[in-house]
């Protein structure tokens, strides 16, 4: 029973994220059925376009979307518990002690929250044989969306341990991680700025880049905005344990 | 194990003020001192949780601290199986099934193996505190009024496994329960307002109650005459 592990049940037990996880499950299933009615029923319209929306633009790309969407939620909530937790039920003690980084503790926490992809994998796959079975799917985009979204997963979770560390009740580290998340997807859906270059604001969004890897626009900065920002959360992470310690 | 002018500022007060100490290793050290006097607060620097902000702490090398702290704390989420596995994987040690069984039959907790922490009453908590110091492997162990409330059963044990403990390990034990510590201590040290008052070797022939008394006493009457004005 490591720190991972201890997470992974102290996670896994709380009715809350169960209920949370059937609420998106739902909401997913609901909006993806619907959208393919829309898509079934606007096919005569289709046929008179010269390039008529593919299954992968029309239903899948929006499906990514969507889902990351209701993400920010869950890991508002899972990574909010994280550190705050520890300090509100006074248990923070067992991590620091006999410790002089504390950066371990950090990936560990991280590795039990990242169990939620788990959760992620098995809606994405299932949303992709459901449309692979209607048309055909551009697979490689597919694969990239999928990516992004894991990539925007480890993101947040970094993010929001961050946030929880600097917090002592969950409840209010929950609170600042969802409004920081939704800041910073609102940042990155602004509506004026279509054209590449108008408002170089949006490449602080984690939205703007998950787009271009669902899109299939594989760049170098955007794998990096996500690894390196996900790793510079965790940094800061670990100091901010160690002043803790100032504070104790 | 040495502490050189430790001080400790929290929220603009200062706890802990020029802390000077050599303690026993192996050994039972008691403090003693009035609630707010920085008892618990030296132990939470002796344990590493808290840091200092000026002074220095030499223990020996590849020195492994444990905390009993008041009120213990557990995981609630945590069966006491569980909690004690948890503590078992902090002192990178390997779980084995044995060890935890062993430990779980020393402290009378195995009945209450698969019971959540949360749900444990105050005797049980108790019982899980200790085993997580046993289970531990530290060679600091550092209790915080770990006797308060103790029935006479546990009070038993506990005072048997501290005289085996203090024989090849340093325990540093808080309390206000003097006339059962003094029957364990090889060194006291009396604190009050952040200071040590008195540190020496106790060889049993003054009862604490009085020793503390005393050690108050001589502490005012410095303090008095070192506030008062110098006479032309």
């Amino acid at each position: 029973m490591n720190i991972t592990s201890k997470d992974i049940k102290t996670l896994w037990r709380s009715p809350v994220i169960w209920l949370l996880l059937a609420i998106i499950s739902f909401i997913l299933a609901w909006l993806l059925w619907q959208m393919i009615d829309r898509y079934n029923s606007m096919q005569l319209s289709f046929q008179s376009l010269p390039n008529p929306p593919t299954i992968t633009t029309a239903l899948w790309l929006p499906f990514v979307m969507t889902f990351a969407q209701l993400l920010l939620l869950l890991v508002a909530m899972t990574a909010g518990y994280s550190f705050a937790m520890e300090r509100s039920q006074r248990t923070l003690w067992y991590l620091l002690i006999n410790r002089d980084s504390f950066m371990s503790v950090v990936v560990a926490k991280l590795k039990a929250q990242l169990w939620l992809l788990v959760f992620v994998m098995l809606h994405l796959l299932l949303a992709a044989w459901l449309l692979a079975a209607g048309g055909a799917l551009d697979w490689w985009q597919v694969a990239f969306g999928a990516v992004g979204l894991v990539m925007l997963v480890f993101w947040l979770i970094a993010l929001g341990q961050l946030l929880s560390s600097y917090c002592r009740s969950s409840g209010v580290a929950i609170l600042i991680n969802l409004v920081v998340f939704g800041l910073l997807w609102m940042l990155g859906s602004d509506p004026g700025s279509q054209g590449y270059g108008l408002n170089w604001l949006l490449l602080l969004s984690p939205l703007t880049h998950l787009k271009w890897l669902c899109e299939g626009q594989v760049a170098i900065a955007s794998m990096l905005y996500f690894l390196a920002g996900a790793a510079v959360f965790m940094w800061l992470t670990a100091k901010q344990l160690g002043r803790l310690r100032r504070l104790l | 194990m040495k502490l050189n002018n430790l001080c400790l500022n929290r929220t603009g007060q200062l706890i802990l003020r020029g802390i000077n100490l050599t303690l026993p290793q192996p050994g039972l050290t008691v403090l003693l001192g009035a609630n707010g006097a920085g008892k618990s607060s030296l132990l939470q620097v002796l344990a590493g949780i808290s840091l200092p902000d000026s002074g220095t702490l030499e223990l020996g090398a590849d020195s492994r601290a444990f905390i009993m702290p008041e009120p213990a704390a557990f995981y609630p989420q945590l069966t006491v199986q569980q909690q004690l596995a948890f503590v078992l994987s902090l002192s990178d040690e390997l779980i084995s099934p044995n060890r935890l069984e062993a430990l779980l039959q020393q402290w009378q907790l195995t009945h209450v193996a698969d019971k959540l922490t949360q749900h444990l009453s105050l005797g049980y908590r108790q019982r899980l505190s200790l085993a997580q110091l046993s289970a531990s492997a530290a060679d600091l162990l550092l209790l915080d009024e770990p006797m308060n409330g103790m029935d006479h059963e546990i009070l038993t044990a506990f005072k048997a496994q501290v005289q085996q403990w203090k024989q090849s390990k340093s325990i540093v034990m808080a309390t206000h329960i003097m006339h059962e510590a003094q029957d364990l201590a090889d060194w006291v040290v009396v604190m009050e307002l952040g200071q040590v008052i008195h540190s020496a070797a106790y060889d049993g022939k003054q009862s604490f109650s009085s020793l503390y008394q005393q050690a108050l006493q001589d502490f005012r009457h410095q303090t008095v005459a070192s506030q008062a004005p110098v006479s032309a």
